[in-house]
């Protein structure tokens, strides 16, 4: 993880800290999106470390490389960036997402990693 | 290990344990006539290995296809096909696509129309036959399973049939038709694990009474054998005891009254019944006895009542009689004055010396003379005066016997003893007895005596007489009284000792198997729970709840699940501190792991809408708990919404997903969503066509993702077909291990004619090129264009499957 994916997760943990002035379901949408983004920065690292790089290709390619170099780190990551990709984005008759779902996500994130 | 065997084990560990104990708990378990003979004594241990139960073995079976025509909301048959084998099929549909008609035809056929709920079962009953097509009408499902080819469960009706006159068949391919599904032998697999779980009753399980969870839970663990053998001994044990029982509460009747009787009789019977080991056959001897008891109170008051004197009237009469006696003496007496028995006795004497010296002078006078007339005077006045002597002696006669009779009137003394029974009358009747012994001298005294103290005196024995023998009856009476309740008592008593030594084995038995029932079940219970939790740890998600242990408590009406949880690390029970989605989460982290168990005969699963009350990030979790699941099990899912296939298909978990739509008329379609193979397929195709890749990195991917596509179609391929013939499944899966490499596993679908197969089409071999040497060798061709050279190959290998 480099220092930049650490930023973007201590920044999605303020969020969801309660320590912004954003209300809570936007703080949580914005905290997934700070999540998402270290999740796509530590693929591209995790790929890297393959000998792969996939600074510029699109995260689904990204993650399908994944599942051929590291097939246990890719189902995790799989899951979880479509977990908070859900939570990025506003979808019809859904609740918002809560802070401790996007937490879950983020520990996974840890945890995977 | 077989329950008999693990029990007889931990018998003959236990050193408290007799052989009998051992030989009772044996004999439970073959049934309930063994255990009669073995509580009689004459119960002979079968030889090991004969407890086994002969029910028909289950088979152990994958789904391969359900088609339904005619039924619910399918019109025109439509199928719905399974590769069968261990995989994740997600079946998704909206609401009225046609589903759960397949679900629901799926149910009944596999269990035979037996286990929803009743209020199921009525709304099926009314509108169970589809508008638009409604005949042909049948459910026809195809099943594989190890030992028997392909097998047909058909559930069918006549055009005019109704709901309960389906005809419901088995056939095995090459094999005769056989009605019902019980030649299927999984009758009580069904209900025991459960392959088909419906969302209602995955909420119902939890919200039924703890009991029903227990019995559901209990049920699973296979412990019915052990259970019914318990039971066969409690049931016993509860016989045996009910003598016990009656004894005691006939003693509780019969004790206080033979305390308070002072019968010597009641005294010993008392004496022995309050002993904690009553003689019974000392009890049996005094009842026996009957009123020739030994009792001296009693046999003074029969020799009382026995008392008798003389009649009133006789010793009157007596009296009288010596009265007049005495009267006719003095009147004899009288008349004897008047002559002389000395002058009388002179004449006589006169006159024999006249007989002897004839006539002569008066020797006593000398004046008279005494001459024949002298002689003849002389003799008629001794005529007159023998009568009066002939009276005088009757009447002295008369006065002696008199006085005798008085005499005996007075009789022995009496002996008037009550032993101690106190009648009211001794007193009176010794001191009348006293007065009247005081017997007086001389005859007129006596006369009063006997007609002044003769009367009280038999009155009063005669009424101590009629007071000793109401007292004896009394007695006799208040012991009999208690004689019938002490003789059923004996009778109970004398039962309880020749069963004491029954009910002793009995009870040990009982204690013996409920203890170790009670740990085998949780003993068994353990890998389940740990599995829920493992469940549960990866459903939960954002839940504070941890889900601790799960146990099986209480007996009898009290039994439950005793399931723990912590809450923010406090201990709580687990029920109460859930939320509707997290019971229904851990409903699912309970039954899945049944349905899954290694015993159960089935190797599909099939979940009904399980995810309706679930987040989306619970879902996430539930797709992992399937796809750790499907790897060993058919897992089946049906939803209506698109959260699970969604996420299916976002993840890289493999699975297929089968799409069910419906168009006018009922006509329900399947078409194939995504499958494992597509999914790496279109990876690779969008690798191909990223341009964010450099192209040596898409030839590294590429060709990876391309066998990854072509080893799941062959391994799909492979084992449906198979399995489809009845081969071992650990057999399949050895041969599927052991090739190693894609074009072993090729091999394995294609059969021995793969290199044949290979050439006959140009993109067969390049493809397998692909999957292969590209790896190392690199792509020869445009990355887009490998990917559908494999594309090609992948769409012949379907057809394969």
């Amino acid at each position: 993880m480099t220092g930049a994916d650490t930023r973007l997760l201590a920044r999605a943990d303020d969020l969801l800290g309660g320590r912004t002035r954003l209300p809570p379901a936007l703080a949580a949408r914005a905290a997934a999106w700070f999540g998402r983004s270290a999740l796509e920065s530590i693929v591209v690292g995790r790929l890297k470390e393959h000998g792969i790089d996939a600074t510029k290709a699109t995260m689904r390619s990204r993650l399908a490389c994944l599942r051929v170099v590291d097939p246990l780190f890719g189902e995790a990551a799989g899951l979880i960036w479509a977990g908070l990709t859900r939570c990025c984005h506003h979808h019809a008759f859904e609740m918002s997402p809560s802070a401790a779902e996007i937490q879950s996500y983020l520990k996974a994130l840890r945890d995977g990693y | 290990m077989d329950l008999a065997e693990w029990l007889l084990d931990r018998a003959d560990a236990d050193d408290s344990v007799g052989e009998n104990v051992k030989l009772t708990v044996l004999a439970a378990l073959a049934g309930d006539d063994a255990l009669d003979e073995a509580l009689g004594g004459s119960y002979a241990a079968p030889a090991s290995g004969a407890l086994a139960d002969a029910k028909v073995a289950p088979v152990a079976a994958f789904l391969k296809s359900v088609k339904v025509a005619g039924f619910r909301g399918i019109g025109r048959e439509a199928v719905l096909a399974f590769n069968p084998a261990p995989g994740l099929v997600v079946v998704a549909g909206r609401n009225g696509s046609g589903k759960s008609t397949f679900a629901e035809g799926l149910e009944l056929a596999i269990t035979g129309g037996s286990y929803r709920g009743q209020k199921k079962a009525s709304l099926l009953r009314d509108t169970w036959r589809n508008l638009h097509e409604g005949s042909p009408c049948h459910v026809d499902v195809e099943i594989t399973a190890e030992g028997r080819p392909v097998t047909r469960i058909v559930v069918e009706w006549s055009p005019d049939a109704g709901f309960d006159d389906r005809q419901t068949w088995v056939q095995t391919k090459g094999a005769k038709k056989q009605s019902g599904v019980d030649s299927l032998g999984w009758r009580e697999a069904v209900e025991l694990y459960r392959p088909l779980l419906p969302y209602e009753e995955l909420g119902a399980m939890l919200e039924e009474t703890p009991t029903r969870l227990h019995d559901a839970l209990e049920a699973f663990l296979g412990l019915d054998q052990l259970t019914d053998a318990g039971k066969r001994i409690a049931e016993r044990v509860k016989g045996l005891r009910e003598p016990v029982r009656r004894a005691k509460s006939q003693l509780a009747d019969v004790k206080p009254r033979l305390e308070g009787l002072d019968d010597v009789r009641a005294v010993d019977a008392l004496g022995e019944v309050k002993k904690r080991a009553p003689d019974l056959d000392a009890v049996r001897t005094l009842i026996a006895a009957g009123s020739q008891a030994a009792d001296p109170v009693l046999a003074c008051l029969t020799n009382l009542a026995r008392v008798q004197v003389t009649n009133v009237d006789i010793a009157l009469a007596a009296a009288d009689g010596l009265e007049a006696a005495v009267t006719t003496r003095a009147a004899v007496d009288a008349d004897v004055s008047a002559s002389s028995l000395a002058r009388d006795e002179l004449l006589e004497r006169a006159l024999g010396l006249h007989t002897r010296d004839g006539d002569g002078p008066c020797p006593v006078c000398g004046v008279g003379h005494l001459d024949a007339q002298w002689v003849e005077q002389a003799n008629a006045q001794l005529a007159a005066h023998t009568e009066i002597r002939t009276r005088l002696a009757e009447a002295e006669r008369g006065l002696m016997v008199a006085r005798r009779a008085a005499e005996a009137m007075l009789g022995p003394a009496l002996d008037l003893d009550d032993g101690g029974a106190e009648l009211p009358g001794i007193e009176a009747a010794e001191s009348a007895m006293l007065a009247w012994r005081a017997l007086p001298a001389g005859d007129t005294a006596r006369v009063d005596h006997i007609r002044s103290a003769y009367p009280a005196y038999a009155d009063a024995v005669a009424a101590l007489a009629l007071e000793a023998e109401k007292e004896r009856a009394a007695r006799e009476d208040r012991w009999g009284s208690v004689v019938p309740a002490l003789a059923s008592w004996l009778e109970t008593a004398s039962e309880v000792a020749s069963q004491a030594a029954t009910l002793a084995t009995a009870e040990s038995a009982d204690k013996w198997i409920k203890a170790n029932l009670a740990d085998l079940r949780n003993e068994r219970l353990a890998p389940l729970a740990d599995r829920a939790r493992a469940i549960w740890a990866q459903l939960r998600q954002e839940s504070n709840v941890d889900l601790g242990s799960i146990r099986l408590e209480g007996a009898a009406t009290r039994r439950r699940v005793d399931l723990r949880a912590r809450v923010d690390d406090a201990d709580a029970g687990a029920l109460a501190v859930m939320s509707q989605g997290e019971l229904n989460a851990l409903a699912l982290a309970l039954f899945i792991p049944r349905a899954a168990a290694d015993e159960s005969p089935f190797g599909f699963l099939v979940l009904d809408d399980p995810v309706q009350a679930m987040d989306p990030s619970k879902i996430d979790g539930f797709l992992q708990v399937l796809g750790d699941l499907a790897q060993t099990r058919q897992v089946i899912v049906f939803t209506h919404d698109d959260r699970l296939p969604e996420s299916l298909r976002r993840s890289h978990i493999s699975g297929r997903i089968l799409e069910v739509s419906r168009d006018v008329a009922s006509r329900v379609h399947v078409q194939t969503g995504l499958d494992p193979a597509q999914r790496y397929l279109d990876d690779a195709y969008a690798v191909a066509n990223d341009d964010g890749l450099t192209a040596d990195d898409k030839a590294r991917i590429i060709p990876g993702l391309c066998r990854f596509a072509v080893e799941a179609l062959c391994r799909d391929g492979f084992f449906g077909r198979e399995f489809s013939t009845g081969r071992p499944r650990v057999e399949v899966e050895h041969e599927w291990q052991s090739a190693k490499q894609t074009r072993d596993r090729l091999r394995l679908l294609i059969n021995t004619e793969l290199d044949t197969w290979l050439t006959r089409k140009p993109w067969r071999k390049q493809g397998l090129g692909i999957c292969t040497s590209a790896q190392h060798t690199g792509l020869k061709t445009d990355p887009s264009d490998a990917v559908r050279t494999v594309m090609k190959m992948a769409d012949e290998l379907r057809k394969l499957a």
